[in-house]
């Protein structure tokens, strides 16, 4: 059969899904507030309809990462959520120093060794299409395959980024996370990243570049 | 962790923040304790800088330098503490941006400028607020140092470094919070930046840690919150305080130099409070003469006038030695200010009388300041001015007491706001108000505090301490405060007594300065209007010898002034105080049966009580009877045995023979304070200047342990050089302690004595002059208008009632039929009738002569409604309509539209006026007491009388009661006086009722009084039983029960407020 | 006109009127406690003013009301009869004879609907009329209308109507606008649970009473308990399966609830709120959003709370100690930070610090321990802290305990940043979060 036709048959097929070149619309993001992560990724952020996931010990930031990308987010008058064990809980007054509008941040603390609660939580806050992003501590566990795959059809339905943070050394790493960020002593590892090389590094001290400059004489120690 | 060594040995180290608890509820200690506990920490030196002012530099000062004689410390080594030890007098002034300066000033001229400044600040601003701002600094800031303190604003700081220079210094503390380390680093960034200098603080506001919890109770009461509800306003940490400099060198460690900086700015100071030289205000001295000499000639003019037939040889040679000791402290000046304010009440003849210690001089007495005759009485000079004590003397002078404001503007005049201002008063926290502060902020219910407030009663919080000790459950019982809480709370009430809250202004002290007075201490606004108050008390201004002069008010003179005036107008008599004859026996009968009523000092219960026992039958006795009702005599014990040795019931006794020129006069019973004084100097060795500071120290609330127990150790030694038995060494000492303080000043009494003398002959001689006189000067004395007026009944004296065809605003004198002249009563009985209106009533009458009739006189008079019905209802319309009902409903009816024809006319036709019922006697008592406060007719218990016969509740009144032997049982009905409960008097209380024929007293046990306190609060008419006691003629009654008066027939259901126009409010009780 | 006047003799919160709708929709609430209701056109639905009456008495004694009613023609007269004769009813038209027997100082209490004005007036009249002798309102009947005008001008006119029963004062229909929002103040703080039901107990049926008033059910019941010293607020929601306004099933739900919470501090006061829904069911509005933010929100705490998983929004709080310096809100409410106070008058000013307000930029963790992780011996010595000196020294209110906590920055081995204090009074060191 000649070219041509291949190429036709091709086109009545998918006809329905062709869009034009001006039609194409880059996948919206959740900007991180980091700038090395944000220069780095794709959509210069979390992307929006995946789920991504951080871990490595608490004292490392991935919650101090993870809060970088409330404050610019709320300020633009959009709903963040946060979901965490009670005994851990999120500390507002960072937030509050970074002129974060914490009236747009619902928090939720669900029950420790309950990770079924943590799921029908993150189900009925995705249904409310209200949440810009969300992200969910899963202490020293970390979620299967299955949930993976169902948050990541939620997030795409909603259009919600998740953030997943956990402190296993060594998590299950699904292939249905589009982000897998690693904190290591002075690094933070972006291990896998959509359509970017990786692995990729960057110095962990820009966490705390703003938070306690009084102490930046021992800024190397943080950061060693 | 960087650690790095610290040598040992504790760094040199000034405290230049530190701040007392007269930054009013913004500190926690006093200046004592924080000057005391700098030196104990080995401090080089303690900058006091209190908010807004120096209200507390003095007091620092005298706590770091001026060491009692007595305290052993002292005497065992001279003075070791003062001279290694440097206290900076300084002020932090507020911004309104929060920042704030800490200004020192560097010397004299610097003091001065400092002054100006808070002066400038403070004075025209409202108490507690200021106007502080950098463009006030920028004229004053000669020789200060200025502390900047945050939040920094780098506009400030640049004007700061360019107006100051290296005057300017950055202070840093570390107290362990966030906001230190912001600003220690923001300070680093400065000092590399701009080379600014910068200093390490502890910016303490409390000596020790412990003063934590008080500090947050004052941040409250300031906030006016609870401590649950204050939050952040706290302290998060008791850091803020006094510590050791090895701590501070472990604290400083990286930055050693800073610590050293506060001794580099010390030593740049060099001010000290005794390079203040007080100068007293030049007076008024004719040419030819220079202060002493001219001094001399008003003393020797004064001798002409005061001893006509030539003075003792006594008199010149007191005066001999007062004039020289007086040139050698330079006091003339002094004196002449003085006697130049007491020339100026003379020639607009305003009654005046010198008192306190100014008494004990013979110069005094002959400049016309006092009118203490040394003839009679020994003066003790060392009282009044004493070489080594090296302080001013201190005179009151009273005065009329409506007339003492002419006085006060002739200083204000004379020397100008720039060089007199008022003296400032310390209000601190009693125990009721520090309790209620302390409960607010730990949230305990209002109820429970009223009742712990109740169950306090005298005893005051130790009563409270102790029962609560004895049974730790009673908090928990009776108010459901557990013990910990109930703990905490008198704790922190203990240590909250004796705060300063406020400033106020001392009754009538004045200070006045040669140079203007803002170079030796602020002046700020007080809350009178344009009165002005220097931020120092008389303690501190006795501690920089500074002169003070007390221009009090008096009301018993303004009523003796109105005495002499009506003697002469109406009776003829040129009568004064020097005229009075002395030794009037009429008088001294009248006072030894006590009918003392409105005398002055001695018509209390307790004092006409004695006077039958103690009989005074001269000047001296009257000395003694006005000194001895006192705490002091009556704690003492001295009140029995003198009346005893005095009527020979008991030997005189003396613990040793130089005691008995003393205490002769006294029966060998110390009675006056000059007495303790010359008897330690007598028995114990003591210098006149030691024997007063003994006077001094006793006298004052600050006594240091050691202090007190260095005196003893005198005392006692004194005594037994002088070989006097250890047993009779305790108890002379016992007596000298506990009485010195309490005792009465001799010259005191004496001053008093001469006006009570002058009032009483008045009183026996001229009832009527006395009596008017008396009520034009109200509100004054011990009792109500209406027992005076009832007291002068009894003395024959007419009355009149008031009347607008007759009456002046005063009370007046009219000519009667008998030997005394009647009083007519004047409008200024009148309650609600306001002065506007008594003014344009008589200005009418005396141009245009009386009112033919009542449409006459509302046309003429023009007075509101309000005002003629008050007239008509007080009865004084009487001469237009009898009965006041009528009056008042003819008024009602008037048209009182001036601009209407019928003005003043009745349009009503009669036909409209409902019968009216006419007035019963208890009605019209209830009408007169309630717009007068008396009745001139009728007295409650006459009105009563009948019906307490029939209903057979008393057959007894006051006048039968001396007849009645002692310890039979009466029932009496009064209503009640006066009601006293002495704090000495052991629970007991004491009433004075009243009925138709005169008062009687009544002594309630403390059992009875606890359960008849509503009673007595709540019901005028009081039915007492009890045993009467007739002792000397004097007889009272001991209750046994007590209960109110049942209803009267005369009191309608309908109209329960009948008895509630007996009640206090309306005059007729008087209660201490 | 016939007029029913309730005194409740102290201050009560206009809402009760609602309570009394059932009686006639005319009805007016004045302050001090008076209530007027028109009950011209309703006291023959009651059998009659008398039985009317009667059953107004009988649902404010269920209700806990204290009251005194009476019935006459003008609210003045009413009010006036309703303090001096109790439960009593004027015959129609003849007023002034019920009013001729009280006392003078009846006439204070003669102002109907609209106070006296100016206020003094009236006692100035009355003490003028004791004055000359007179003490009944009988007394002065007989004095003219032109002479009372003449004396007191529009207050002697308005005296005159009243003491004769001709002032004409109209009641308006009422329209419920009050929060459906009780409070409990407890005169001290409870935790006896049979105490709290009862106390609800009360409220609630005065609820209920509103609703029947107002013709509404409730849909859902809203309790907050206010706790003692620790200022814990606990939120209990109760709905009922059907929308209702039953006394016995409300409260049985409340005590369920009520045996599930731990109550770490007495309660001190309580809020009962009822979420109202009506008898029939109104039109939607088809041009309103279905659904706000705000209202998905709440939708979703709701839900989270029936599963019990604690939510809402951060509520800052300006206290010394980190982990009460928050909590977590069912309604977001701005924060009021407390600062130095300036008071200004005119060019002066006065300055109250409040001395840590600058607490709240002090550099706090992202996560913290709800209870703080003790750290053992060994882990200690791994540590490396960032100062000798501790950070920041936070002390708590040492009229409850006396804890005093030094804080640290350090740092693990593997370089966590953690947030470390030492416990001075149990000298033992914790781990409270992590930055």
């Amino acid at each position: 059969m000649s070219k041509t036709k291949h190429l036709s048959q091709l086109r009545c097929q998918l006809a329905r899904h062709l869009v034009s070149c001006d039609q194409i619309r880059t996948a919206s993001a959740v900007p991180t507030g980091c700038p090395p992560l944000d220069q780095f990724f794709l959509w210069s952020g979390w992307p929006k309809g995946e789920v991504s996931l951080i871990y490595g010990s608490e004292g490392l930031g991935p919650t101090a990462l993870w809060l970088k990308a409330l404050p610019p987010l709320t300020q633009r008058q959009l709903w963040a959520a946060w979901v965490s064990p009670q005994h851990l809980k999120l500390c507002p007054w960072g937030l509050f120093q970074k002129d974060c509008d914490l009236s747009k941040i619902f928090v939720v603390e669900g029950h420790r060794h309950n990770p079924k609660q943590w799921l029908w939580i993150m189900g009925e806050l995705l249904s409310t299409s209200l949440f810009e992003i969300i992200g969910c501590h899963w202490d020293h566990l970390s979620p299967p395959h299955s949930q993976i795959q169902k948050l990541r059809k939620l997030a795409q339905r909603y259009q919600c980024s998740i953030v997943i943070l956990s402190q296993q050394q060594q998590p299950l790493k699904s292939p249905f996370y589009a982000t897998i960020l690693r904190t290591q002593g002075p690094l933070v590892e972006i291990e896998r990243a959509l359509h970017r090389p990786t692995p990729k590094s960057f110095q962990r001290r820009v966490l705390y570049a703003d938070l306690m400059p009084q102490l930046s004489k021992k800024r190397k120690a943080i950061a060693s | 962790m960087v650690t790095t060594e610290v040598s040992l040995c504790p760094p040199p180290y000034v405290e230049l923040l530190g701040r007392s608890y007269f930054s009013f509820l913004q500190g926690a200690s006093s200046p004592e304790e924080m000057v005391s506990r700098a030196q104990e920490l080995g401090y080089q030196g303690l900058a006091l800088c209190d908010l807004d002012g120096l209200y507390g530099v003095v007091r620092a000062h005298r706590q770091a330098y001026q060491v009692s004689s007595f305290d052993p410390l002292f005497s065992a080594t001279g003075n070791p503490l003062g001279e290694s030890f440097q206290f900076i007098c300084g002020a932090e002034l507020r911004l309104k941006n929060k920042s704030s300066l800490a200004l020192l000033p560097m010397n004299k001229e610097g003091y001065t400028q400092l002054c100006r400044l808070i002066t400038t600040a403070k004075r025209p601003a409202p108490k507690t607020f200021s106007q502080f701002d950098l463009k006030i600094l920028k004229d004053h800031s000669d020789d200060l140092i200025v502390l900047a303190l945050p939040p920094w604003s780098l506009e400030d700081l640049q004007f700061l470094h360019e107006l100051l220079g290296d005057r300017m210094y950055l202070p840093i503390w570390r107290d362990m919070t966030w906001e230190s380390h912001l600003l220690e680093r923001q300070a680093f960034q400065l000092e590399t930046q701009w080379g600014l200098q910068l200093v390490a603080t502890q910016r303490p506001v409390m000596h020790l840690p412990e003063r934590k919890a008080l500090f947050d109770v004052l941040t409250c009461s300031l906030h006016g919150v609870s401590l649950s509800q204050a939050k952040t306003r706290l302290l998060s940490n008791q850091e803020r305080y006094l510590k050791s400099p090895l701590d501070l060198a472990q604290i400083w460690r990286d930055r050693p130099d800073l610590l050293k900086q506060s001794v580099k700015i010390a030593q740049r100071i060099s001010f000290s409070f005794d390079e203040l030289k007080y100068q007293y205000p030049k007076a008024a001295v004719p040419k030819s003469h220079t202060s002493q000499t001219y001094l001399q000639h008003l003393a020797e003019e004064g001798l002409k006038w005061r001893f006509p037939q030539g003075p003792s040889d006594k008199v010149l040679s007191l005066l001999r030695k007062e004039l020289a000791l007086i040139e050698e402290l330079q006091y003339q000046d002094y004196f002449l200010t003085l006697w130049d304010i007491c020339e100026f009440a003379r020639k607009n003849n305003i009654l005046y009388q010198g008192r306190g210690s100014a008494a004990n001089s013979v110069v005094c007495y002959l400049l016309g300041l006092t009118s203490v005759d040394p003839e009679k009485i020994d003066l003790l000079f060392e009282r009044f001015i004493s070489k080594e004590r090296g302080e001013p003397p201190d005179i009151d002078v009273d005065f009329e007491s409506d007339r003492r404001e002419e006085v006060l503007q002739y200083v204000y005049r004379r020397y100008g706001v720039q060089h007199a201002a008022m003296v400032c008063t310390v209000i601190c926290y009693r125990s009721k108000m520090a309790l209620r502060e302390v409960a607010k902020a730990l949230e305990v219910p209002s109820e429970t505090l009223s009742s712990i407030v109740r169950s306090m009663g005298k005893e005051g919080l130790k009563g409270l301490w102790q029962s609560f000790q004895q049974e730790p459950s009673l908090p928990q019982r009776l108010w459901g405060l557990s013990e910990s809480r109930f703990r905490l709370l008198i704790e922190l009430t203990s240590q909250l007594y004796g705060f300063p809250r406020h400033i106020g202004i001392h009754t009538g002290g004045f200070v006045i300065t040669q140079r203007p007075i803002t170079e030796c201490v602020p002046v700020e606004q007080s809350t009178m209007a344009d009165r002005f108050v220097v931020q120092w008390n008389k303690d501190d201004l006795e501690a920089l010898k500074m002169m003070k002069i007390d221009l009090l008010g008096l009301g018993m003179l303004t009523a003796l002034k109105h005495s002499f005036a009506l003697l002469k107008s109406k009776k003829g008599l040129d009568l004064s105080l020097a005229k009075i004859p002395s030794g009037d026996p009429k008088t001294y009968q009248m006072i030894q049966r006590a009918e003392t009523i409105g005398v002055f000092q001695i018509e209390s219960r307790a004092q006409m009580s004695l006077l039958p026992r103690l009989r005074p039958k001269c000047f001296y006795d009257l000395v003694v009877q006005v000194a001895i009702v006192r705490p002091g005599p009556i704690q003492g014990g001295m009140v029995h045995p003198y009346l005893k040795r005095r009527h020979g019931l008991e030997r005189e006794h003396y613990p040793h023979p130089a005691l008995i020129p003393i205490l002769s006069k006294t029966y060998g019973v110390p009675i006056f304070q000059e007495q303790i004084m010359q008897m330690a100097s007598a028995v114990c060795g003591f210098t006149p200047g030691e024997a007063d500071e003994l006077r001094r120290l006793m006298s004052s609330s600050w006594k240091k342990p050691q202090v007190m127990q260095g005196l003893r150790q005198r005392l006692i030694n004194g005594m037994l050089n002088h070989d006097i038995e250890p047993r009779f060494a305790e108890q002379i000492y016992q007596m000298i302690v506990g009485f010195s303080s309490y005792g009465f000043p001799e010259s005191h009494a004496a001053s008093f004595a001469l006006i009570t003398y002058a009032s009483s002959y008045l009183k026996a001689h001229h009832p009527d002059v006395f009596v008017c006189s008396l009520l034009n000067s109200q509100p004054m004395g011990f009792y109500a208008p209406r027992t005076l007026i009832a007291e002068a009944q009894r003395q024959q004296v007419p009355f009149l009632p008031l009347d607008v065809q007759h009456s002046d605003y005063d009370y007046a004198l009219e000519p009667s039929k008998g030997p005394l002249l009647s009083v007519r009563v004047g409008f200024r009985a009148l309650f609600g009738l306001h002065r506007k209106w008594t003014d344009q009533l008589l200005l009418e009458r005396r141009e245009r002569g009386g009112f033919s009739s009542l449409e006459d006189f509302v046309r003429r008079t023009e007075l509101p409604r309000s005002a003629l019905i008050l007239l008509a209802a007080a009865g004084a319309l009487s001469s237009f309509e009898k009965s006041p009902r009528r009056a008042i409903w003819k008024i009602q009816s008037l048209n009182l539209d001036r601009k209407s024809f019928f003005f003043s006319q009745a349009p009503l036709k009669d036909v409209d006026r409902p019968p009216l019922p006419p007035e019963a006697p208890w009605q019209q008592m209830q009408r007169e007491y309630s717009h007068q406060g008396y009745s001139l007719t009728l007295h409650p218990l006459r009105v009563l009388r009948s019906f307490i016969r029939e209903e057979k509740i008393s057959p007894w009144t006051s006048a039968s009661l001396k007849k009645l032997r002692s310890g039979q049982r009466v029932t009496l009905v009064g209503l009640l006086s006066t009601f006293q409960k002495p704090p000495t008097a052991k629970g007991f209380a004491f009433l004075t009722l009243e009925d138709e024929w005169g008062l009687f007293n009544v002594i309630l046990s403390p059992q009875i009084y606890l359960a008849q306190r509503q009673v007595l609060q709540q019901q005028p008419l009081l039915e007492i039983t009890g045993r009467v006691e007739n002792h000397l003629g004097r007889a009272q009654i001991r209750a046994e029960a007590l209960r109110p008066l049942r209803a009267p027939r005369g009191f309608s259901s309908k109209d329960p407020e009948a008895l509630s126009l007996l009640s206090r409010e309306k005059g007729l009780g008087n209660y201490q | 006109m016939r007029t029913l006047c309730l005194n409740f003799q102290k201050n009560e919160k206009p809402s009760l009127a609602e309570v009394f709708l059932q009686f006639s929709p005319q009805l007016q609430y004045r302050k001090p406690g008076l209530l007027f209701l028109d009950i011209s056109s309703t006291a023959h639905l009651f059998g009659g003013e008398s039985q009317l009456l009667r059953e107004v008495l009988q649902l404010s004694q269920s209700l806990h009301l204290p009251l005194s009613a009476a019935i006459a023609d003008q609210p003045s007269t009413a009010q006036g009869l309703s303090l001096y004769q109790p439960s009593s009813m004027s015959r129609p038209n003849e007023d002034s004879s019920a009013l001729g027997p009280l006392p003078l100082a009846a006439l204070n209490h003669l102002e109907g609907l609209i106070c006296w004005q100016p206020e003094d007036q009236i006692e100035q009249i009355i003490s003028f009329f004791k004055l000359v002798g007179l003490n009944q309102i009988s007394d002065i009947q007989q004095i003219s209308r032109d002479s009372l005008r003449q004396q007191w001008g529009k207050t002697g006119e308005r005296l005159w109507q009243k003491i004769h029963g001709r002032e004409q004062q109209a009641l308006s229909p009422y329209i419920p606008k009050e929060a459906l929002i009780e409070f409990i103040h407890l005169d001290f703080s409870v935790s006896l649970m049979s105490f709290l039901l009862h106390c609800i107990e009360k409220q609630l049926q005065r609820l209920l009473a509103r609703l029947q008033g107002r013709g509404e059910f409730a849909q859902r019941i809203r309790l907050h308990l206010h706790c003692e010293f620790s200022g814990q607020i606990h939120l209990l929601e109760i709905q009922p399966l059907q929308a209702c306004r039953d006394l016995d099933i409300l409260m049985k739900l409340i005590e369920h609830k009520l045996e599930s919470i731990e109550l770490d501090n007495p309660i001190q006061h309580i809020e009962i709120e009822a979420l109202p829904v009506p008898e029939r069911i109104e039109q939607l509005d088809f041009w309103q959003p279905r659904v706000k933010d705000q209202d998905k929100v709440h939708a979703l705490s709701g839900l989270l709370r029936q599963a019990e998983v604690h939510s809402g929004f951060f509520q800052l709080k300006d206290e010394i100690l980190p982990e009460k310096s928050w909590q977590l809100n069912f309604e977001f409410m701005d924060y009021e930070p407390i600062e130095d106070q300036v008071h200004v008058d005119g060019k002066s000013f006065q300055i109250k610090p409040a001395h840590s307000s600058s607490l709240r930029s002090a550099p706090r963790p992202s996560l913290l321990f709800s209870s703080p992780q003790r750290i053992s011996g060994k882990e200690l010595r791994k540590l490396e802290f960032l100062s000798s000196y501790p950070v920041e020294r936070l002390e708590e209110s040492w009229w409850e305990s006396t804890r005093g906590r030094d804080y640290y920055v350090a740092l693990s081995p593997k370089g966590e940043c953690l947030w470390v204090y030492h416990d001075r009074v149990e000298d033992q060191y914790y781990l409270h979060g992590y930055y």
